[in-house]
């Protein structure tokens, strides 16, 4: 099995040569993306930020993100970790398609794997404030 | 346990105590502490060096009441620490709970922190804020 930060790095090449069965080819059947308690940003509708399962659902994410936004810059400052979960730091430059509006974000992905190696959960930890001003998106009560 | 996360348990500790002495002694003159959330969250600020580091202790706690502070994990590698968890708190001036998961990343050299960005879902904190 390869270790799980290599996992990480090989899904983060994937992305930036747009090959998505690479990266569905990481994921458990049951992948769990943005599953949060609670999360502001999915209160408002955020659609790169929604809840979504299974591969399927991660195909659906990057269609969200290829669509909706217009990537300047995307960078993967460091890869953390080597157990269970790894934690990559990522800064975002990016235009978000429907409202012109551009942004800068610093931002946490936390990678979880099972226990054959693949990933089981991912969660992108971002400004939400921020995310909601670049989509014009009301802020939820 | 790696030595960087007990550090990093230990600025916890001291938080939990209100000891912004003990937690700054932890910082390296030329930190970078960065806690998002623009101009809605008042002690959201981008700070440089150890003396803008302390004030934010005094800013978050002129805004906010912590009602619970929980960190759940640590990854540790190099010089590194990503510690991940989950705080409640009120907001003073409206008296608004809320509720938020976490990230920090922790840099250290020397044995000193050096570089401290927090990840927050700062709607949840912003929204407790507004009037």
């Amino acid at each position: 099995m390869p270790n799980h930060r290599t996992t990480v790095e090989s899904i983060y090449q994937a992305f930036g040569r747009g090959d998505m069965p690479a990266i569905v080819d990481k994921l458990s059947p049951q992948v769990r993306w943005e599953a949060w308690h609670d999360h502001f940003a999915q209160r408002a509708g955020l659609p790169h930020l929604a809840v979504r399962h299974g591969p399927d659902g991660v195909l659906a994410f990057f269609n969200a993100i290829g669509s909706g936004y217009q990537f300047h810059e995307f960078k993967v400052l460091d890869v953390i970790g080597d157990g269970a979960q790894i934690a990559v730091e990522v800064t975002v430059d990016c235009t978000v398609r429907a409202t012109g509006r551009r942004f800068f974000d610093e931002e946490l992905h936390l990678w979880s794997f099972d226990e054959v190696g693949r990933v089981s959960r991912m969660r992108h930890y971002v400004d939400t404030a921020k995310h909601l001003w670049a989509c014009a998106a009301a802020a939820p009560a | 346990m790696a030595q960087l996360t007990q550090i990093v348990e230990e600025i916890f500790a001291n938080f939990g105590r209100g000891n912004v002495v003990g937690i700054v002694d932890t910082f390296a003159d030329n930190i970078r502490f960065v806690h998002p959330g623009g101009p809605d969250i008042p002690y959201a600020k981008d700070r440089r060096g150890k003396q803008q580091a302390a004030a934010f202790f005094a800013d978050l706690v002129d805004c906010v009441e912590v009602t619970r502070f929980e960190p759940l994990t640590y990854v540790e590698q190099g010089n590194k620490v990503v510690a991940l968890g989950r705080w409640a708190g009120r907001a003073r001036r409206t008296g608004r709970p809320f509720e938020a998961d976490w990230a920090m990343c922790w840099t250290f050299e020397g044995g000193k922190v050096v570089d401290y960005q927090e990840f927050d879902d700062t709607r949840a904190v912003a929204n407790a804020m507004a009037a």
